[in-house]
């Protein structure tokens, strides 16, 4: 029989999928009942839809064929490298959650929480050195939470107070907002008032609005505010669904003008005159030099030095876009970047992303570059969008690296003469937080030390691992 | 920024001069051509040019054979000058000759002066460059141990004479792991050579420094000229490598024969250098047409050959006479111009 | 109120023992004092806490003088209670008013509070454990639970894995951590204080407890922690701290000799016979390490950088 969903008319699921059968008739019984599901609700009184128990996250999208193509799609494109480059995986993965969070029919916030994670855990063992996919994971299942969190406290104090959780000594005070509802959540709701929804989604200033314990995750204030133990996502909640695909979309948007962003620091950053050395290639830098360079009319007049970034020489490609925009180019190789320093007056670097204590995992070879700034008193400034940011630890070079094709260092036709040598290829760099003296990212200018403080604004703690090669590294 | 540099001219052509010796000429255009190359080898190559030559002079007569000889000698090599600029191995080893040709005996018939002075060139080569070489490699074995993990940078003949001696030597099982860089990679020759040998190898280029620097023991660079305040200068980039081992607290040992010592202090890369061929930069590997970059006329491309190494990266100086703290330098080069100046043996 | 003392004496007593955290066994006499206090004004309930602070304070400086255990600890942790106890009264009842199920509530989140902070060495080691590769050399310092904590656990999941221990003079408490290593095989090799150099070019990170943690991010752990900590740095060879949360204190010391003098037992150590009486000797018992020698610091809050510790503590004690 078919039962009415426990949401409002908003929502367009409006059947609640088998669930009690046992396991093994669970399979056929999604194939075989993709476009009409029949009901029973033999489990009685818990609204089904995603159960990650008891099945495969691809099963369950069948019903959907478009998400799970583009899922698909997606998986496949990261393995063959067809997608690359932080920006569009990070791009790709917001819009495929998008479009599960908004057609998908799951159940409870916690079941949506879970097909987030399972599709989440796809798309990381795909391209695990992509750490801009799992960043984008960890958002999306923060920017439910947080829906779900501000759902039950803001305002209506009667149904939010109730949590599952030993928490249970804040209903009294829910109303004067003690903590809100459950674990974690350290909203500056002790006044009752309801956090603004926009705080949610990447903005710092947001966070900075809700003035202690910003952010989700653990911190002495939470604690002694009484949030012990796990948020129980069980409960219904009607808006989830289209406020959190408002977020998702905000999201999207983020990322789409996070260059235009960081663009207007450039006139702030760079001076007339400078000589700036730069490493590889990145649409970012080469965005942020232009927008410095400016026009004929208003813009700067500085050098700019391009180390080539060997095997790929990359930076040969940066060289002539900035060329071709009038911009004063010269070209070296990595080798003489130790030897131009002298003459450096800036150092901007591009990279692969931000590890959680304020580190770079950049373009292989940019450490040398960091380190011989450092040695010379050139400040290192990385521009870099906040998407990039990861809340792991690198914990040596191997940690999120990985080993490139050799070909590129030596091509084949030359190993004969050399049998027993081996070639290596490594594709970034760790460098540390020490050596960086300025991030320019899309919420401005910040130093390394402040990195951590994002990460609670961004993150979860609970939401760290996503696929297992992420233990390794927590 | 450059502009007091000199520039690689390529391969000029052979106008046969008639006062220029053809051994000369022939030499000049391997040097630009880069088919002759390294401080060692150019300074060797040179001397044996010249050996020629003076092999081949007859004094005119009434003129001194000490000074004429050296009037010939100037335009030579301003010559090989012009082909390329000269490195510090090859002007001290210059010098060098101008000394044995000054202080030849008036008095002495001309096939015994000139015997003589061939005897002297040959002496030299022998002693400052060949024997130099093999103490050097001595002295320096007895810094491996078992088990250790070399790294060395770019092609340098000494180095290379190093690691073969040791592995020879068979001071027990060490591995070696070489960088090399864009546009000459010099280190491939070696990592042939060493794998010939049967050392086990691992070939890098210079942006995975980072990588590889922590697997790394020792470093072991070949120099091509040592400056008087302790700085090293050497193949651009060593102070790249120089710099990352430090930050891993290793030992990195500079091999340098006395003879590459220089009086001059320098204190960064820019204020002596040598520009190489620019067009070397752009190479099938990165996927480059030289035609696109000349066509803009923002874009430059630098080609340095040389970079120099900070006092405070060099651990020691391996050279003939033991070994060195760079501070010492100085000390050494006083000690060697007085000798000289006695005509003292070696 | 002598009877009342007592009660409170024997109940910290009871508290401690060689598992339990000096701060926790406070936390929990201090739940004890207000299930069993009658007091009705907020104001005496928290006369009542201070007082009990201060006789736990007094009775570990006078029941074990040469115990070189400090109480920075003690007083973080029990000022963390005190706060929060403010707080959640000025959340919930305001001046007065202070009635038997807000005592009830306060208790219950004391409980909570204590609870987590026992098992906040277990989330510490979790976490910091993966820091511990494969194959590596770890060099540490005094006899810390949380770090041992955390070696172990790291033991049970790598392959290979030594430690250097330093013998920790006077105490040699750098024998007992290297007992309770070799026992799960880990192979230790105790060293002597004054050859930390000498090793540390072979060790590959530093991991060492503390005793409390500062406002600035720094350290107060067992003398010889400063100088394995430069020596580290000179090295490069990362220096990591595990502590729990309630470690946090109020104190911005400026150097060495800026802790408060109450805090420093001493830690006598035997001069040889022969020695004339005009040779004084000298021992602190703990030592300061400044910020910028710690890489990162093992709590359970997560792993945070130095200066995440401060606005933790900004955060809490900030507001009225």
């Amino acid at each position: 029989m078919l039962q009415q969903c426990q949401r409002k008319a908003t929502c367009r699921c409006s059947t609640v999928q088998n669930r009690g059968c046992g396991v093994i008739g669970m399979e056929q019984s999604y194939r075989s009942n993709m476009r009409s599901l029949s009901v029973d609700y033999s489990h009685g009184g818990k609204p089904t839809g995603f159960d990650v128990a008891s099945m495969d996250v691809r099963a369950w999208l069948q019903q959907w064929p478009r998400v799970l193509s583009q899922l698909e799609t997606l998986v496949v494109g990261l393995k063959r490298r067809q997608v690359s480059g932080p920006y569009n995986c990070a791009q790709f993965t917001v819009e495929l959650y998008r479009n599960l969070v908004g057609s998908c029919k799951w159940g409870t916030a916690g079941q949506l929480m879970d097909a987030v994670r399972e599709v989440g855990k796809e798309l990381v063992a795909a391209k695990p050195s992509e750490l801009a996919v799992g960043n984008m994971v960890r958002r999306v299942l923060y920017i439910i939470r947080d829906e779900y969190e501000s759902a039950f406290s803001a305002g209506d104090g009667s149904g939010g107070g109730q949590a599952a959780t030993s928490a249970s000594l804040t209903s009294p005070s829910a109303s004067r907002g003690g903590g809100g509802g459950g674990g974690g959540h350290g909203r500056a709701n002790s006044r009752g008032e309801s956090t603004p929804r926009g705080a949610a989604t990447g903005g710092a200033g947001g966070a900075a609005g809700t003035a202690e314990g910003g952010g989700l995750g653990p911190s002495l204030t939470g604690m002694l505010g009484g949030q012990f133990g796990a948020t129980d996502f069980g409960r219904s909640c009607p808006d989830l669904r289209q406020n959190v695909v408002a977020s998702i979309s905000e999201l999207m948007t983020e990322l789409r003008d996070m260059r235009g962003v960081i663009k207007e620091h450039a006139k702030d950053t760079i001076h007339a005159n400078e000589v700036i050395l730069t490493f590889g290639n990145s649409a970012t830098v080469d965005a942020f030099l232009k927008a410095a360079a400016g026009g004929a009319k208003d813009g700067l007049n500085f050098r700019v030095i391009v180390a080539e970034a060997a095997p790929l020489c990359s930076g040969h490609v940066l060289a002539k876009s900035l060329a071709k925009h009038g911009i004063d180019t010269t070209v070296i190789s990595d080798s003489a970047v130790f030897a131009m320093m002298a003459r450096v007056n800036k150092v901007i670097l591009s990279t692969h992303a931000v590890v959680a204590n304020g580190g770079l995992i950049a373009l292989n070879g940019s450490h040398a570059v960091a380190l011989a700034a450092n040695d010379l008193s050139v400040p290192v400034v990385c521009v870099t969008g906040l998407f990039k940011l990861c809340p792991l630890f690198p914990h040596d070079q191997d940690t999120f690296n990985c080993l490139l094709s050799p070909a590129a260092v030596m091509s084949f036709k030359d190993k004969d003469s050399m049998r027993n040598v081996e070639v290596l290829n490594p594709a970034y760099d760790y460098i540390p937080p020490n050596l960086v003296d300025l991030y320019i990212t899309n919420m401005g200018g910040l130093q390394p030390s402040y990195i951590y403080r994002l990460l609670a604004e961004y993150y979860h703690r609970d939401d760290l691992i996503i696929s297992p090669s992420d233990e390794q590294a927590s | 920024m450059f502009s007091h540099l000199e520039q690689n001219r390529g391969v000029l052509p052979l106008t046969s001069k008639g006062d220029i010796h053809p051994a000369i000429l022939a030499l000049g255009r391997k040097y630009s051509s880069g088919e002759v190359t390294g401080a060692t080898a150019r300074a060797v190559a040179m001397l044996m040019a010249f050996k020629q030559v003076v092999m081949d002079y007859s004094t005119p007569p009434d003129k001194m054979l000490s000074w004429d000889l050296d009037k010939r000698l100037r335009p030579m090599m301003q010559y090989l000058i012009d082909c390329r600029p000269h490195s510090v191995s090859m002007g001290n080893a210059h010098k060098a000759l101008r000394n044995i040709i000054a202080k030849s005996p008036p008095s002495l018939p001309e096939e015994e002066a000139k015997a003589s002075i061939v005897d002297k060139i040959k002496e030299f080569i022998n002693t400052r460059i060949t024997l130099a070489a093999n103490e050097i490699a001595k002295n320096a074995i007895t810094k491996i141990r078992d088990g250790d993990v070399i790294l060395t940078y770019g092609r340098s003949s000494l180095v290379e004479s190093v690691l073969v001696a040791a592995q020879q030597a068979k001071r027990g099982s060490f591995r070696v792991i070489i960088v090399d860089s864009r546009p000459g990679v010099e280190g491939r020759q070696l990592s042939e050579t060493l794998s010939a040998e049967g050392i086990p190898c691992t070939y890098v280029l210079l942006t995975a420094i980072s990588y590889i620097m922590r697997e790394v023991t020792k470093v072991f660079i070949g120099a091509s000229a040592m400056m008087s305040n302790g700085a090293v200068l050497s193949r651009v980039g060593t102070a790249v490598v120089a710099m990352m081992a430090r930050s891993h607290n290793l030992p990195i040992m500079f091999c340098c024969e006395t003879y590459k010592f220089c009086e001059r202090v320098q204190l960064d890369s820019i204020v002596y250098n040598e520009l190489g061929q620019p067009d070397d930069l752009i190479s099938d590997a990165s996927g480059g047409d030289v035609d696109e970059f000349k066509a803009l006329p923002s874009l430059k491309l630098l080609n340095l050959r040389y970079d120099l190494t900070p006092i405070k990266y060099v651990t020691l100086v391996i050279t003939e006479f033991g070994f060195l703290p760079p501070t010492s330098v100085p000390v050494l080069i006083r000690e060697m111009t007085r000798r000289e100046d006695k005509d003292e043996k070696y | 109120m002598d009877e009342g003392r007592k009660v409170i004496s024997d109940d910290f007593a009871r508290q401690l023992s060689p598992e339990t955290a000096l701060p926790v066994a406070a936390i929990k006499t201090l739940i004890g004092v207000i299930r069993r206090s009658t007091n009705t004004t907020i104001r005496g309930m928290e006369a009542e806490l201070k007082e009990a602070i201060q006789l736990m304070e007094d009775k570990m400086e006078t029941d074990s003088p040469d115990n070189s255990r400090s109480t920075i600890s003690l007083t973080s942790g029990c000022q963390l209670f005190l706060r929060h106890v403010s707080r959640f009264v000025a959340e919930s009842v305001g001046e007065e008013g202070f009635d038997e199920s807000c005592k009830q509530q306060l208790l219950h989140r004391g409980e909570r509070f204590a609870e987590v902070s026992e098992t906040s060495r277990e989330q510490i080691a979790r976490l910091g454990h993966n820091f511990v590769r494969d194959g590596t050399v770890v060099l540490t310092h005094g006899y810390s639970r949380c770090a041992l904590h955390l070696l172990l656990m790291a033991a049970e999941t790598k392959v290979t894995l030594a430690c250097s221990l330093r013998e920790g003079r006077p105490d040699g408490a750098g024998f007992k951590a290297a007992a309770a290593l070799s026992k799960v095989g880990v192979p230790v090799t105790v060293v002597l204080d004054s050859a930390v150099g000498y090793h540390m070019e072979m060790a590959d990170l530093c991991v060492t407890g503390a005793e409390g943690v500062l406002e600035n991010g720094g350290i107060v752990n067992k003398v010889g922690t400063f100088q394995m900590a430069v020596l580290a740095k000179a090295y490069n060879v990362p220096f990591y701290v595990a502590a729990e949360s309630y470690k946090f204190a109020r104190l911005f010391p400026l150097d060495q000799r800026d802790l408060p003098k109450g805090k420093i037992p001493r830690a006598p150590f035997a001069a040889p016979e022969g020695t004339p009486e005009s040779v004084a000797t000298f021992s602190p018992s703990v030592d300061y390490t400044s910020a910028e020698y710690i890489t990162l610091l093992f709590t359970d809050l997560g792993a945070l950088t130095p200066s995440a510790v401060s606005d933790e503590l900004i955060r809490l004690y900030g507001e009225a």
